[in-house]
């Protein structure tokens, strides 16, 4: 396959079962701690990072409503366990990882738009597994 | 898709209000309702609607909503002064304002002004423009 640029509407995201909203944006960014180790002599930073990855995103689009299952309090069945979530950039590239929904926010205005927005904190011992389409 | 849109916004200027089996506008401009452009010599009052704009905006899963602006002009003879128009202005906003039509092909097409029409004096016509918005998203 030649090398081709993704654009924002080849990509999906998907929160485990029982959520319903009408999405169209998502963003996760992947982060390690890191600690400077500069030491007497240094005349520049020195860093280490971490070995252990964390990922956090959100996921964010419209309220649906007419059907019991447009919910989007449900996901999990409304508990604290970890769902399974794929943020997928392009057709075969993916983040598939486990994360816990943290927070829920929902926005209403009269004369605009009805909002939702997942946030979501990786719940997942091994890190995500990447998967990017190559030739 | 505009044509769906368009359809929707003309049904809703001819439809009777709830269950009185009445339109005031309707009757307020004795069904001279039009779309773009009304026709040659057609008497005063009378009501043109047309479409401005139609944006499109995009979900995950291929599912799109349409964001429509359009805009109702209502023309009355200047002779009767600017309370005519000002009033069918009155009841070109009571009648489109927050309300939810049928969209062939789309959820529904929910309608909300935007804009209120003020009287402008055109030679021996008065005119006022309103605009409103038209929201739907597609469901096929």
């Amino acid at each position: 396959m030649a090398s081709t640029l993704a654009h924002g509407s080849d990509g999906t995201v998907a929160i485990g079962a029982n959520y319903e909203a009408q999405l169209n944006t998502w963003s996760a960014t992947l982060t390690r701690a890191t600690s400077v180790v500069t030491g007497f002599g240094d005349t520049g930073h020195r860093r280490r990072a971490s070995a252990v990855l964390d990922l956090t995103g959100s996921a964010g689009g419209f309220s649906k409503y007419g059907d019991s299952s447009h919910d989007p309090t449900g996901i999990a069945a409304g508990s604290a366990t970890a769902t399974g979530m794929v943020l997928t950039v392009a057709t075969g590239c993916t983040f598939t990882f486990d994360a816990v929904i943290n927070s829920t926010a929902f926005s209403v205005t009269q004369d605009g738009d009805s909002t939702v927005t997942f946030n979501f904190e990786m719940d997942d011992a091994d890190g995500p597994t990447v998967a990017w389409a190559e030739a | 898709m505009s044509a769906q849109i368009m359809k929707a916004i003309y049904a809703r200027l001819i439809a009777n209000v709830g269950d009185t089996g009445t339109n005031p506008l309707k009757d307020a401009v004795s069904n001279r309702i039009y779309a773009i452009d009304a026709p040659a010599r057609t008497e005063l009052p009378l009501v043109v609607y047309s479409l401005d704009s139609l944006d499109t905006e995009h979900f995950f899963g291929g599912v799109k909503r349409q964001t429509g602006s359009f805009t109702v002009s209502v023309y009355a003879k200047a002779e009767f002064g600017a309370d005519s128009i000002v009033d069918m202005d009155e009841l070109a906003f009571s009648h489109l304002d927050q309300s939810a039509v049928t969209v062939v092909n789309h959820d529904r097409g929910y309608i909300r002004n935007l804009t209120r029409g003020v009287p402008e004096l055109d030679g021996e016509v008065f005119r006022a423009d309103s605009t409103f918005e038209i929201v739907a998203a597609i469901t096929s």
